[in-house]
């Protein structure tokens, strides 16, 4: 699953840390999810949508979507 | 994990402190001595090492439901269920063919490894997940 997570918190100024506590989650599940080494919930893909006032599908592209778009 | 240590710690010096008072006491009063002071030892590490724990998860959020350490320890638990097994029965076997075998000391051994083989298990992921980025 590929993601915009580290943009959009970048674009919004927040630390890792900042946003593990507005999400509810440890810094460690941020940088992972980042990293595209842990996919996140759907509650918590919505909260992250809901933070960022966005789509799921504006941070998360599973890897078959980006296939078929190459 | 320097604060759990320590708790293990303060727990082996007052039960060492207990053995020596129990070594200086006549033999009625020395027995009285492991079977008062042992269970509280024990459960007041049980309790002070859950307490730690705790305070960790709470500052750090690491027992979220959807954090990546629930994951880790998921898969962490679904190996340990595997060593179980195969321990478990190689301590079947033991039993059945080693003479004199107690089945209590080899239930002890078992559930050490599971403890054990867990929090190894889990700690090494969870580093491998941090060394990774």
């Amino acid at each position: 699953m590929q993601n915009a997570l580290a943009r959009l918190r970048q674009d919004a100024g927040l630390t890792q840390e900042a946003l593990g506590t507005a999400l509810g989650v440890s810094r460690q599940t941020i940088i992972s999810i980042e990293k595209g080494k842990f996919d996140p919930s759907l509650p918590l893909a919505f909260r992250m949508a809901e933070l960022f006032d966005c789509r799921i599908e504006d941070i998360f592209t599973p890897d078959s979507f980006r296939r078929s778009a190459d | 994990m320097k604060s759990v240590l320590a708790v293990l710690a303060v727990a082996v010096s007052i039960l060492g402190v207990a053995d020596a008072i129990a070594t200086a006491l006549p033999p009625a009063a020395a027995s009285l001595v492991f079977p008062i002071v042992s269970p509280i030892v024990v459960i007041g590490t049980g309790l002070s090492v859950m307490a730690l724990k705790r305070a960790r998860e709470k500052r750090d959020r690491s027992a979220a439901p959807e954090g990546v350490e629930r994951g880790l320890a998921t898969v962490a638990q679904s190996k340990v269920m595997i060593d179980g097994i195969i321990v478990a029965l190689a301590l079947a076997v033991i039993l059945l063919f080693v003479k004199p075998a107690s089945a209590s000391v080899a239930l002890y051994l078992l559930v050490i490894f599971v403890l054990v083989d867990f929090w190894v298990r889990y700690t090494v992921l969870l580093r491998r997940a941090r060394h990774e980025h």
